[in-house]
């Protein structure tokens, strides 16, 4: 199917919605809390898709009830699916690189979004997280529902104080 | 079993337990290695190492901050926020919870928070209100380093002390595990070990099942005799080769049918299964455990006898039945076959000896009559010739006689019938009468008789068969003048050193050769008498002498010397006599004064009567004849008699019946004395007849010597009663006078002498039997008894025989009898009073 003409008519034609994609991806309002850079689609002006706190929570919620190493007892948490995040930002990638306000790093699988239901909260317990309180963005897996989650390997990938995520191919 | 059982069972419980024990372990381990696998551990410590990080990089953003520079304090903000929620982490965290029960861990941490509070109200202040106390921060902020890396280094030694206590832990638990997982396997080494020893045993014992099974399978289908096995309902569950052998059925139609369909005749079906239901109701059965005799059906449908055990066993709790059985039809067959050889032979047996008391009777019958009338004749008025005819008709008719009574005699012995009497007799007496018949056998010869008795035996009486030692002395005697001439024959009797009477008959005649004295007790053996004359004779004399020693229990035999004489001799066992016993004598003197009788003479045969008639008449008799016994009947009760002579075997009515009868008439009939005349001499007979109601017999044919005999013991008998009788050998009467005592005892003390004791005696008896009359109307037997003894004193003396006999029965006899009876004897005593003064003095008269 791939011959050297089908090819060149499909990226001539990204490059010609590219700037219609850059020009349709919305522009943060407000502080940025988180940005997706990498090997995504959709980009806003600076060559990676911004989001603010108000894009974030536009997007459909989750809440997840579980508990954690660092939290006492079960905390009830709302947030945005990664996947939707991923799929908002259109990312065509394996893996994902987060990284944290404190520069601590951390290798996600795009599986984790998808099949371990890996979601990128931002209340806890109907309040807000500030910095202090490992906000605004805290990568979580539901570890009570998934037993098998509760594994260093996880615990390690709930990155709070997310910054951004690098898509890898 | 046995030792083995406890240590298996020791070693599984064991290994039960620790198999739970391991269990306990193992989840154990799990849950450590789980925790180990979730454990937020790392996690901890990253977050104390990140919490320096973060304090330093605080302070280092502290440092940069200077007022002049814009994003300095925004970039310190984050540095401290980033700070803040590391110490809340530490605080917090469930992470870290074990951290904080350190107590120096704690401390640090609550200094670090108070620091962090200040701090963060002054942050929360703003830019400006924040610079104007930089200072002051900077200063806590780098004191607080000691408490970080207080933290830092608290943490580290908790961690390195929990890391090693989990690290023991596990090693523990590991070792644990270990162990009871080799205590497990010991345990359960042990345990198949057990297992296995058990397992060996019970495989030898079924080997060994196995083997005996196999002995007693064999040993049953080798059997002979037929093993049945049956199940308690009757089928057949095993059948040997020898029941396929008895009953016909092969093993295989005989497998699984029902016994009783097969093998037991149909009509013995029912009683079988009556026998089986009362065996399984009350556990007993009259079958069990016994030989039992019973028909069979074969598979032909013949039935036979078989014998059978029966017995029961027991498989898989029901009982089964197990028959032995054997054909026993050709036992039963021989048995009876036997049976039937044993009837046969006691046939022949009888029949034998029915011909033998039929000849005997036959046979001798018409003798008697040859005999009676030639002895009749010969006392009738004959000149020489026809003296010399009579005689030689005589004596051919004796030797007729004595023929057949060998034979007869011969043919008894044979056929078992011989029987020895026991009765006593003086041997002295016997020996008498024989040399006076021997004086009559072969006059011709010239020879003299003579006899001796030695020893102290010979005048007391002694118990025996006198009638067979007669015949053997008789025949010795005959066979002695027989070969000898011009000799002598002697004929001693003397007492053996063994205590035996030894009897020889010696002759000096022509003696007997050595080669042929073996062959001479033999039967139809004959020697030559070497004169060339070949002597007459059956050859059974000396058989039958043989027999006859040897049945009285003694031995013969011969010494012989060719030319010089021969002694024939025998020994027999004779014992004394009970002294109380009333003795024969011999009828040498019949010389009574006879008083003229009448006689009934009964018998069929019309010869013997003739003869008879004219026997009695010529002793002085008066004789009345009937010719049998109903005849004889009437004419008893129409005529008196004094003395009865009856043949036993008449038609119409024979002696027995007749006496019978007789005896039951009035009572003075009871006493008549009725004499038997038989020709067939059976032992035993006598007893019986004497039974019966005879006083005596006599046997055939009758010669005129018995007849005087027999009548003179009529007077003895008429007088005594039937209680003296009885017992008495009395078959020879008594003689009223012996005359040889008599004759010695007038030797001895001369003619005057003898006068005056006869006149002595005389007077005496008379005065003894007035004494006991006296006695016996004072009733003192003790006086009678002395009377009697004194009477048959005087009476032996003399040789008033019968006086004698009577008086010491009546001596002896005493105690039995009643004064009646002794009243009775008294009287016959006196009756021989008379008859004895009578013959004395007819005695006297003679010189």
């Amino acid at each position: 199917m791939f011959n050297r003409r089908t090819f060149i008519f499909t990226a001539a034609a990204i490059l010609a919605l590219a700037p219609a994609q850059a020009a349709e991806a919305p522009k943060p309002a407000g502080d940025v809390v988180l940005t997706v850079k990498g090997t995504i689609e959709n980009l806003n002006p600076a060559g990676v898709y911004e989001f603010d706190m108000a894009m974030i929570k536009a997007l459909p919620a989750v809440e997840v009830d579980t508990s954690s190493p660092w939290t006492e007892g079960v905390a009830h948490f709302k947030g945005v699916a990664l996947k939707d995040i991923l799929s908002t930002v259109g990312a065509k990638g394996t893996a994902l690189s987060a990284a944290a306000i404190n520069d601590y790093a951390v290798e996600i699988p795009v599986a984790d979004a998808n099949a371990h239901g890996a979601f990128v909260a931002y209340e806890m317990n109907g309040a807000e997280m500030s910095v202090r309180e490992k906000g605004p963005l805290w990568v979580l897996y539901p570890f009570d529902s998934k037993p098998e989650l509760k594994a260093e390997e996880y615990y390690a990938r709930a990155i709070w104080q997310l910054k951004s995520i690098e898509v890898k191919p | 079993m046995g030792r083995g059982r406890p240590v298996r069972l020791a070693a599984m419980v064991a290994a039960m337990l620790l198999m739970v024990a391991l269990a306990s372990i193992l989840s154990d381990v799990y849950a450590r290695v789980q925790i180990l696998r979730t454990s937020p551990k790392d996690n901890a410590q990253w977050t104390i190492l990140q919490t320096q990080t973060e304090y330093l990089r605080m302070r280092q953003s502290l440092s940069d901050a200077k007022p002049s520079e814009p994003g300095a304090f925004l970039e310190y903000k984050k540095r401290f926020d980033i700070f803040y929620s590391r110490l809340g982490l530490l605080s917090t965290a469930a992470v870290t919870s074990n951290m904080r029960e350190d107590p120096v861990f704690s401390r640090l941490l609550g200094e670090l928070l108070k620091f962090r509070a200040k701090v963060a109200e002054d942050v929360d202040r703003g830019e400006s209100a924040f610079m104007a106390k930089r200072s002051e921060i900077w200063t806590a902020t780098l004191s607080a380093d000691q408490q970080v890396q207080g933290l830092v280094l608290n943490a580290l030694a908790q961690f390195s002390r929990q890391s090693d206590l989990e690290r023991s832990q596990l090693a523990n638990s590991m070792m644990w595990a270990a162990s009871l997982s080799t205590a497990l396997v010991l345990a359960l080494l042990v345990s198949v070990a057990s297992l296995r020893r058990r397992t060996l045993q019970l495989s030898r014992r079924e080997q060994l099942l196995y083997e005996s099974r196999e002995q007693l399978s064999s040993t049953i289908s080798a059997a002979l005799d037929a093993v049945v096995i049956t199940d308690a309902s009757g089928k057949i569950i095993d059948w040997n080769g020898g029941a396929e052998a008895v009953f016909g059925h092969a093993r295989e139609q005989a497998l699984g049918a029902d016994m009783a369909s097969l093998i037991i005749p149909p009509e013995h079906r029912e009683a079988h299964s009556v026998g089986m239901a009362r065996y399984f109701a009350s556990g007993h059965s009259n079958l069990m455990g016994k030989r039992i005799e019973i028909e069979a059906l074969h598979a032909t449908g013949k039935i036979f006898p078989v014998e059978m055990t029966l017995g029961v066993s027991r498989s898989s709790g029901q009982p089964v039945f197990i028959g032995y059985l054997r054909d026993i039809s050709a036992r039963v067959e021989a048995d009876r076959e036997l049976k039937g050889a044993l009837v046969k032979a006691e046939a022949a047996n009888e029949s034998k000896a029915r011909f033998l008391a039929v000849m005997s009777h036959e046979m001798r019958t018409p003798l008697n009559g040859v005999i009676g009338a030639l002895d009749l004749l010969e006392s009738t008025h004959l000149d020489k010739d026809q003296q010399r005819l009579v005689e030689t008709a005589l004596r051919a008719g004796e030797e007729l006689l004595t023929h057949i009574s060998d034979v007869l005699d011969f043919s008894k012995m044979e056929a078992g019938k011989l029987e020895i009497e026991m009765l006593p007799f003086r041997l002295e007496t016997m020996m008498d009468g024989i040399v006076d018949m021997l004086a009559h056998v072969h006059p011709e010869n010239g020879n003299e008789v003579s006899f001796k008795c030695f020893g102290g035996k010979s005048s007391s009486a002694v118990l025996g068969d006198e009638q067979r030692i007669k015949q053997v002395l008789l025949n010795l005697g005959t066979n002695a003048l027989k070969f000898t001439h011009d000799g002598t024959v002697s004929i001693y009797c003397l007492q053996a050193d063994n205590g035996h009477i030894r009897f020889a008959v010696t002759d000096t005649g022509v003696g007997i050769s050595e080669q042929d004295i073996p062959s001479l007790f033999r039967e139809f053996s004959m020697v030559d008498s070497g004169l060339r004359r070949r002597s007459g004779g059956t050859g059974l004399g000396l058989a039958i002498c043989k027999r006859l020693v040897e049945a009285m229990g003694g031995a013969i035999g011969v010494d012989s010397r060719l030319g010089q004489g021969s002694t024939f001799w025998f020994e027999l066992p004779l014992v004394e006599a009970p002294a109380d016993v009333a003795t024969e004598t011999s009828t040498k003197t019949a010389s009574v004064a006879q008083t003229s009788l009448r006689v009934l003479f009964v018998e069929d045969n019309a010869t013997n009567r003739f003869v008879g008639e004219k026997m009695l008449e010529g002793l002085g008799h008066v004789c009345t004849l009937a010719e049998n016994g109903k005849v004889a009947v009437e004419m008893f009760r129409e005529q008196q008699f004094d003395v009865v002579l009856m043949d036993i075997s008449m038609p119409v009515m024979d002696g027995l019946a007749a006496v019978k009868i007789i005896r039951k008439m009035s009572s003075s009939h009871k006493h008549i004395p009725v004499i038997a005349m038989t020709a067939n001499a059976v032992a035993g007979d006598r007893e019986r007849f004497l039974r019966e109601g005879f006083t005596g017999y006599l046997s055939k044919p009758v010669r005129k010597t018995d007849l005087m005999r027999a009548i003179a013991e009529n007077l003895r008998s008429e007088g005594a009663g039937s209680k003296t009788e009885s017992s008495d050998a009395g078959l020879t009467a008594e003689a009223v006078l012996d005359a040889e005592t008599y004759r010695n005892l007038q030797i001895d003390v001369g003619e005057d002498a003898m006068a005056l004791m006869l006149s002595c005696f005389r007077d005496d008896l008379e005065r003894q039997l007035q004494r006991m009359e006296q006695a016996l109307q004072n009733g003192s037997k003790l006086e009678i008894k002395k009377s009697a003894h004194a009477i048959s004193g005087l009476a032996g003396t003399l040789g008033a025989n019968r006086l004698n006999a009577l008086a010491t029965t009546l001596e002896t006899r005493i105690d039995e009898l009643e004064i009646a009876e002794i009243k009775v004897i008294n009287a016959d005593l006196r009756k021989l009073q008379v008859i004895t003064g009578e013959s004395l003095s007819g005695f006297q008269g003679v010189a």
